[in-house]
């Protein structure tokens, strides 16, 4: 096995999401044959939608973070991950980019909610029912939505703002699943980023020592 | 097809398995396999960098639980955890083991130097213990070996009153590069890749690494099953990695006792692999984790953090009332993005400061709860693991966290950082600047995939003890459901063993493997 495969497999923190989205994701306890096949007009945009996660998760508008570039990222995080290959991925990502699908989710998100993330005693979010939760997001989308420009149906096309906000409703979300979701862009994209040497001066970060190795 | 015969396979080259291995083969003659899942790398491969080195760990580090809330790292290579921890010793805690002793009537383990438990002569806790804390330099870091992250968690803490000590360390001469978590490059930290593995290849134990067991085979005579040997694959080996004493493809081997010793999430799966009767269904629960709380400190100055040894101060002080131990902790530039909290510029206000950053932690001795725990999925091809939190150890994290926070804070630290994208009151982030904001944590909810917890000290999934109706082996680590398989790891602890868990591993193994020398008639040897 070559050296480079290791780092194609994945890094220790991205490793997680990884096996996740590979293996459905928010899909995984979807009727595949009523999910949108690869071929479809979303998916398409899947590439779209992750260069736009790119630019929302990482600071490229602070002039400091100058050292890399989006493309750089999306290029590593590709060779590293093979996101622009894997179907299920590509079904992830443009489930995500499609913002009329937050407010009332595929019936199997609520599927993998029940299966997965059952309610807990101590729970203080109110009463800890799947659809409790969907309606938590529903009203979270409205207000936030309120404020971006109108008509927009897709991640890609929002402001970065609005597409930090949106990312934000992921993170808070009262569903699981979706939580996992941003943990998942969030790892992945991070790793990319803060695994190349050039961002490291940025931080103050000095990288391995090796060249130190005593005799 | 590979075939060997043996007299005594080791599935698990870690801490148990590579002390168990090297202490049978000097006190006996017997034919001894070690078998390794994962590759056989040494310093030269060690790079230091945090992607590649994830091939040093279980499942290249994917290993969650269930909802992909805590990851549950171990390592899986020869050395097993101790190739990628931070070399903490904790002599094995004599209270917890009384109270064992007591709840599920354990037998043996004597921390008394003169006793001889089994009729052994010089078999006990103590004399175990004493040689392996030798065998791996076990000692406590100099007051030039303390970095600033390390004075940091000692200064907080003695501004609120609260007393830290310092830990053993199982090194010798360590240069301070920070990166034990990917490998020692320098062969300082002496773990059991350095130490006992090698010991047991000096006294002909065959290692084989690359090895997927995929079950263990049994004959039933009568009332009585016994182990016939193990089906394997041995997968080609991974460049960088030493040489294999076997060819790849699939291996049969023909031995006499089985010992598991494959970890708390492995040991467990491979028995049910391996469909091992399981009447009260006990194999696999019970699951401890110590869970993994981090905090951030951001600082005024330089403190380069992530040089020098990573975790040298802790405090016990709330140990015994809420089972919060404080460490340092320190991550690399990938898992701290992936940690802090938010995205975008608000969170590169804290990462542009990753060489102002200090770290600490509050890890949880969780309770055994038998909800909690592994099962494995023949269909996935992997261990499920079930864990939760409970209710009380919520309540204890909360307060980790806040007592976490006032310590950075009363370190000097500007703010202090909680790894959780959680709404916490009035703040627009888990970034605090004052004891008031401190008493926040209060609101932490603990849902699953928002808040960072980590966990890499698994343990209690084959417990031992006298009732078989409660336990999976007995006190001699022996299965109750077929004869000649030994479970020896960190997954025979009836609770948390109630510190890290390494050095406590390695004298079980030491010990149960000097009794097993003088008992070989037991097992048909």
């Amino acid at each position: 096995m070559d050296r480079r495969d290791f780092v194609l497999a994945g890094s220790l923190a991205a490793a997680a999401s990884l096996r996740w989205l590979r293996q459905g994701g928010l899909f995984a306890f979807a009727d595949i044959a009523q999910a949108p096949e690869p071929s479809s007009a979303p998916l398409q945009e899947a590439n779209g939608v992750f260069a736009a996660i790119v630019r929302a998760v990482l600071p490229f508008d602070d002039a400091r973070f100058a050292a890399i570039t989006p493309i750089q990222v999306e290029t590593r995080a590709n060779e590293s991950f093979s996101l622009d290959k894997d179907p299920s991925i590509q079904r992830n990502l443009a489930l995500f980019g499609d913002l009329t699908q937050f407010a009332t989710p595929p019936a199997w998100v609520s599927q993998a909610e029940l299966a997965l993330y059952p309610a807990e005693d101590d729970e203080r979010s109110g009463p800890s029912l799947v659809p409790a939760r969907e309606s938590a997001d529903a009203k979270a989308f409205q207000t936030a939505s309120a404020r971006w420009p109108s008509g927009t149906t897709s991640f890609a096309a929002l402001p970065l703002a609005a597409q930090r906000a949106y990312l934000g409703l992921w993170a808070r979300s009262a569903l699981g699943t979706r939580r996992r979701f941003y943990q998942a862009m969030k790892t992945l994209v991070m790793s990319a980023a803060y695994s190349m040497d050039q961002t490291w001066p940025v931080i103050g970060y000095d990288g391995p020592l090796l060249h130190v190795r005593p005799s | 097809m590979t075939n060997v015969d043996a007299d005594i396979a080791i599935v698990g080259a870690g801490a148990a398995g590579a002390t168990l291995a090297a202490t049978l083969a000097e006190f006996t003659n017997k034919r001894i396999v070690l078998l390794e899942r994962g590759g056989y790398f040494t310093h030269e491969f060690f790079d230091q960098r945090e992607l590649d080195m994830s091939l040093l760990y279980a499942d290249r580090g994917s290993r969650t639980t269930v909802e992909g809330a805590i990851p549950v790292q171990s390592g899986e290579c020869v050395g097993g955890g101790t190739t990628i921890n931070y070399a903490l010793c904790f002599d094995p805690r004599q209270d917890v083991w009384n109270e064992w002793k007591r709840d599920v009537g354990l037998n043996g383990f004597s921390f008394e130097r003169a006793a001889n438990d089994y009729g052994v002569l010089g078999l006990n806790m103590a004399s175990s213990l004493a040689e392996v804390r030798r065998r791996i330099n076990v000692h406590s870091p100099l007051d030039d070996e303390i970095n600033g992250n390390n004075h940091a968690l000692a200064a907080g803490c003695k501004a609120l009153g609260i007393p830290t000590k310092r830990h053993e360390l199982s090194m010798i001469d360590c240069i301070g590069c920070g990166y034990c978590a990917q490998g020692c490059a320098y062969d300082r930290k002496l773990s059991t890749m350095v130490t006992y593995a090698r010991d047991a290849q000096r006294r002909n134990v065959q290692l084989i690494h690359h090895c997927d067991v995929e079950s263990i085979q049994f004959a039933q005579r009568g009332a009585t099953r016994a182990p016939t040997g193990l089906a394997a694959t041995v997968r080609p080996t991974m460049s960088g990695s030493e040489k294999n004493s076997v060819a790849p493809g699939p291996l049969a081997l023909a031995v006499k006792l089985v010992i598991v010793c494959a970890g708390a999430i492995a040991s467990p799966a491979l028995l049910q692999r391996s469909r091992m009767p399981d009447p009260d269904q006990v194999i696999g629960r019970g699951l401890v984790l110590h869970p993994i709380l981090p905090i951030a400190g951001i600082f005024d100055s330089a403190l380069s953090n992530y040089r020098g040894i990573t975790e040298a101060v802790y405090s016990d002080h709330y140990a015994a009332s809420h089972g919060l131990y404080f460490e340092s902790l320190f991550r690399h530039p990938a898992a701290t993005a992936a940690s802090l909290p938010g995205i975008g510029i608000d969170q590169f206000a804290i990462m542009s400061r990753y060489d102002k950053l200090a770290g600490c932690a509050a890890m949880l001795v969780d309770s055994s709860d038998p909800r909690n725990r592994v099962i494995w999925d023949d269909a996935r091809g992997a261990p499920t693991i079930i864990y939760r939190l409970s209710g009380q150890d919520k309540g204890r994290l909360r307060f980790g966290a806040q007592r976490g926070v006032e310590i950075m804070l009363a370190a000097g630290a500007k703010e202090a950082v909680l790894c959780t994208e959680e709404p916490l009151g009035s703040l627009p982030s888990a970034r605090f600047s004052t004891r008031q904001d401190a008493a926040l944590c209060e609101r932490l909810e603990f849902r699953p995939c928002e808040t960072t917890l980590l966990s890499s000290q698994c343990q209690s999934t084959m417990k031992m003890g006298e009732d078989p109706k409660r336990c999976a082996v007995n006190s001699r680590g022996e299965s109750y459901a077929s004869r000649n398989v030994i479970v020896c790891d960190a997954s025979v602890f009836p609770t948390s063993c109630g510190a890290s868990p390494m050095l406590a591993v390695m004298t079980l193994a030491r010990y149960q493997g000097k009794r097993i020398a003088n008992e070989l008639a037991r097992y048909g040897m």
